[in-house]
């Protein structure tokens, strides 16, 4: 595996000569471009973009031929591999695809609920269809801001990314002038996914992986009801002909606009789920002979970095954010002062719903325990019916007594009422393709997914798991579309299960602690049908305390209080930092 | 009321019951049309107006698309379950059959067929008797072979019964039409919610306008009377649009042909290990097609398709993927009609 920081450094390896050469060759055109930024761009220039190794301006270097040899994805091939000079909006998607009804623009803002103009927002822009045979659906995507007033076609920046297949990673770019003589803006490379999830906090800035953590697209907002995302249930009028926004009768938008639902389901999951389908894949020992999985006499495989491939199962890697299906009616500006309608707190914010109850429209099943899919649906023979449903007055209260304030406006909440970080799809995503192929079983999910249970997102109880997971184990891998074993047999433990049921055993875990837990489950008969016991009881004792007039108050507060406590825990991560791109975007306190 | 065939296919017209189709399509639009303070009015309202493109101005009749992905959000069950289960869990507006290989039907699947036409059409043709419907089914299926049992139930004869009588005997049997309920084939929308009377009583109840609450909370105050359940894809969206229209004093209706519409498919496909576009016309053999005005898509399933890395294992899996819409036809208030309008229905009720 590359070094990821190599890229970040001249080559010191390489002679004097070829160093020198590149270092004239870049003040070279840096010069001429300095001294004709308002001239006709020099035609040598349709092959020229950067590298960006940092977010300070030193970094800026040519590209090397052979780094350009690296890059095999849709935006290189089409745009940049001779035509870096595509500087704007409108020849950048004529160059990736020249059929308008092919391009599909997505529209997010953390003031989406702000009808006024003068603002910003941004666009993502995915392409379908083929161009000059490179297939686009789900492998090239654009990000560059507009405003209210119009779509420009040199906006400040443009962002995109492109999908190498044949490498198995995502390749980075940004258009900008930062580094560059007024006036000027050339593409830069700033970084693919290799050795992304490997990053600390400081090598992540000025590269695209400040925000993409393992280095696959992403989309914060992701499930439904997709918070600040124009979409189906949340149709932005101001996005729509008609609307007193300048911006709306742009041709950009129109019949090009596409909700956040088509976004998540056709393009970002996909994406997310091939990604670490390759990742499993490359995870694997090869021969050295043709490159093809080894596998031993047993029809078995070896994972040769463990813990750094089950590693989404113990620790929030990334991170989505989810909210109540209901708006708050709260948001700074908006009419109102409470939800029209019960606010039902998302499963996910219970439990990791989506990992342990399964998730359908993108295509987990999970554990199929589906009394965690429909956690917040339980109701009960009691004063109060439905226990999860928080009412408009209740919601209100909660606001105001907990003094929560968005953008110093005291009593305000996001535009969906519950807006909380959750597990990611990234992680779920992983742990799907880790059942899928065997890697993993279902066992050991659900033994997994036990400890610390209520606590979906960063746990460090499940995160200190991870030391016993072996660097390298066999599995027997099985065939796409294999149902993968229901694991209930203790005395059917695979290499990877006896491997940390040794290590957890040699640890003599202290009675009541995770380590306690995690071996008893999996050398238990049925850990999938403990854990749905456990998600049961947990739903219960909630419930219990919700549907009694008595204890609600109380336990709602307690839950808020979470909600808070785990936005806080979102913040204080220094990785998720970039993330938190306006101060709009949670409820403070 | 010249509700056009939404198949495209000339079937209606050439037995002579297009008119039975526009007599059955127009009983829910009067029921709608007819809603006090409804914005949703008759097609007939917009006879005089031209439909033109870009923002909504003042100058003639807009179209407004609402799409939604066929998946049934709101279930909650095994793709496997939603697959078997078409009438109980195929909740919006969009149902599919799946064909898999082998005697038994329980080898790979072959071949998915989604459909959105509402079974008027198929109604009218049961009112002109046994042989149009044979030749709506074969137009389908080339080597369909139905029997009267199959498509009017038993103890009954179609050549002794008069067209009402056929159309709702048809209706009434299309759960258990072999060529219709997945044993032999799907003709069209057969799930109770996915009807012609819903989508348009979904229309008439979100055109009123309820000004206390958000447009997006419409949905939830309507749904105590049946019209529009929370938390699927297509009903709160079309509500919404529909609370928009009403709001800025557009009254509209459903844009001819009537229906929902297959809009195409999406994701990532592969071939092979080979990433593919699956709706690719100049492909040498079309794996996804649409046909019959949208009303009908299939996708057919070769060895080594896989939707992302997954092999295709369900319908429900596909569905994820196809995206489904309704295009609504309005207008301002000021250029339709003065009976057309909100708040005159009353000037309506009568008939035409």
């Amino acid at each position: 595996m590359e070094d990821p920081k190599a890229m970040d450094r001249p080559r010191l390896g390489r002679s004097t000569v070829a160093v020198l050469v590149l270092v004239v060759a870049t003040l070279a055109v840096l010069t001429v471009l300095g001294t004709a930024s308002s001239q006709p761009v020099p035609a040598q220039l349709e092959t020229v973009f950067l590298h960006q190794g940092t977010d300070h301006p030193s970094s800026l270097r040519l590209m090397t031929q052979a780094e350009r040899a690296q890059l095999g994805d849709p935006f290189f091939r089409l745009v940049l591999d001779g035509h870096a000079d595509a500087r704007d909006l409108d020849a950048l998607e004529e160059r990736l695809q020249p059929d308008p009804s092919r391009r599909h623009t997505f529209v997010v803002s953390e003031n989406i609920l702000d009808s006024r103009r003068g603002r910003a927002l941004r666009a993502v822009i995915g392409f379908t269809g083929s161009h000059r045979s490179e297939v686009l659906d789900g492998n090239v995507m654009l990000s560059v801001g507009f405003s209210t007033e119009e779509f420009s076609s040199r906006p400040a920046f443009i962002e995109a990314w492109g999908w190498d297949s044949f490498r198995g990673r995502y390749n980075y770019y940004k258009l900008d002038g930062v580094g560059l003589p007024e006036g000027l803006r050339l593409w830069k490379f700033r970084g693919s996914s290799d050795g992304a999830d490997l990053l600390s906090a400081a090598d992540r800035r000025g590269t695209c992986m400040a925000c993409h953590t393992n280095g696959a697209p992403m989309m914060k907002e992701l499930p439904f009801p997709w918070n600040n995302w124009h979409s189906d249930r949340f149709p932005v009028a101001t996005l729509q002909p008609g609307s007193d926004w300048p911006v709306a009768s742009d041709p950009r938008l129109g019949s090009r606009l596409g909700g956040a639902e088509l976004l998540e389901t056709r393009f970002i999951v996909p994406a997310i789920d091939q990604f670490n389908n390759r990742r499993v894949s490359a995870a694997l020992e090869r021969r050295g002979d043709d490159g093809d999985v080894r596998l031993d006499d047993d029809g078995r495989a070896r994972v040769m970095e463990g813990r750094r491939l089950l590693k989404h199962l113990f620790v929030t890697t990334e991170i989505n954010m989810a909210s109540a299906n209901q708006a708050s009616n709260m948001f700074p500006g908006t009419p109102g002062d409470r939800p029209d309608q019960p606010v039902e707190i998302p499963n996910t914010f219970f439990l990791d719903a989506h990992l342990i109850g399964g998730n359908s429209p993108v295509r987990l099943a999970g554990l199929s325990i589906q009394e965690a899919a429909r956690f917040n649906q339980h109701r009960v023979d009691a004063a109060i019916e439905r226990p999860f449903a928080v009412t408009p007055d209740e919601y209100r209260q909660l606001v105001l007594d907990s003094e929560q304030r968005i953008a110093e406006v005291a009593g305000a909440d996001t535009a969906f009422a519950w807006f909380v970080p959750i597990a990611s799809h990234m992680d779920n995503s992983m742990a799907e393709r880790l059942v899928r192929r065997g890697v993993v079983s279902r066992r050991l999910v659900a033994a997994i997914a036990a400890v610390d249970l209520e606590t979906p997102v960063f746990s460090a109880d499940r995160e200190r798991l991870l030391a016993h997971v072996p660097e390298t184990f066999r599995f027997t891998p099985l065939e796409p579309g294999e149902a993968p074993s229901e694991g209930t047999e203790p005395d059917e433990l695979t290499d990877l299960e006896r491997a940390i049921v040794e290590s957890l055993e040699a640890a003599e875990p202290a009675p009541g602690s995770s380590e306690a837990l995690l071996l008893a489950r999996l050398t238990a008969d049925d850990p999938v049908a403990l854990l749905r016991q456990d998600v049961v009881a947990y739903r219960e004792r909630l419930a219990a305390r919700l549907s009694d007039p008595d204890t609600r108050p109380e336990e709602l507060r307690r839950l808020f209080d979470l909600a808070h406590e785990r936005r806080q825990e979102f913040l204080a991560v220094q990785i998720f930092a970039p993330l938190q791109e306006s101060e709009v975007l949670f409820p403070r306190r | 009321m010249d509700y056009s065939d939404p198949t495209g296919s000339g079937l209606l017209d050439a037995h002579g019951v297009l008119f039975v189709y526009r007599l059955l399509v127009d009983r829910d639009h009067a029921r709608e049309a007819e809603k006090q303070d409804s914005a949703f009015t008759h097609l007939g309202a917009f006879d005089s107006l031209e439909i033109v493109n870009g923002d909504g101005g003042d100058d003639g009749a807009r179209e407004a698309t609402v799409s939604w992905v066929a998946f049934p959000r709101k279930v909650v069950a095994a793709d496997s379950e939603i697959d078997a289960d078409r009438f109980r869990l195929q909740e919006e507006y969009v149902e599919w059959r799946v064909e898999r290989a082998g005697d038994e039907g329980d080898g790979r699947i072959e071949r998915i067929t989604f459909t959105t036409l509402f079974p008027e059409w198929w109604m009218a043709l049961g009112a002109r008797g046994f042989d149009a419907v044979v030749e709506g089914i074969r137009d389908l299926y080339p080597d369909a072979d139905p029997t009267v049992e199959e498509i009017f139930g038993p103890d009954f004869d179609p050549e002794a019964e008069g067209p009402v009588n056929r159309l709702f005997r048809l209706r009434e049997r299309l759960a258990v039409n072999p060529w219709n309920d997945g044993t032999k084939g799907i003709l069209c929308l057969t799930h109770p919610v996915n009807t012609l009377g819903a989508l348009t009583g979904l229309l008439g109840d979100c055109g009123i306008v309820h000004d206390q609450v958000a447009p997006d909370a419409v949905c939830d105050l309507v749904a105590s009377a049946g019209s529009c359940v929370p938390g699927r894809s297509s009903d709160p969206n079309v509500c919404t649009a529909a609370q928009g229209l009403a709001r800025a004093g557009r009254s509209f209706t459903l844009a001819d042909p009537a229906g929902i519409h297959i809009r195409g498919i999406g994701g990532l496909w592969k071939l092979d290990g080979e990433q593919i576009v699956l709706d690719d016309p100049d492909a040498d053999v079309p794996l996804w097609t649409v046909s019959h005005g949208g009303r009908r898509a299939v996708l057919e399933v070769p060895p080594g398709l896989t939707q992302g890395d997954d092999p295709v294992l369900s319908g429900a899996q596909v569905a994820t993927q196809v995206e489904v819409a309704s295009t609504v036809l309005h207008a301002p208030d000021s250029l339709l009609p003065v009976d057309a309008r909100a708040g005159n229905e009353f000037l309506r009720q009568g008939g035409d």
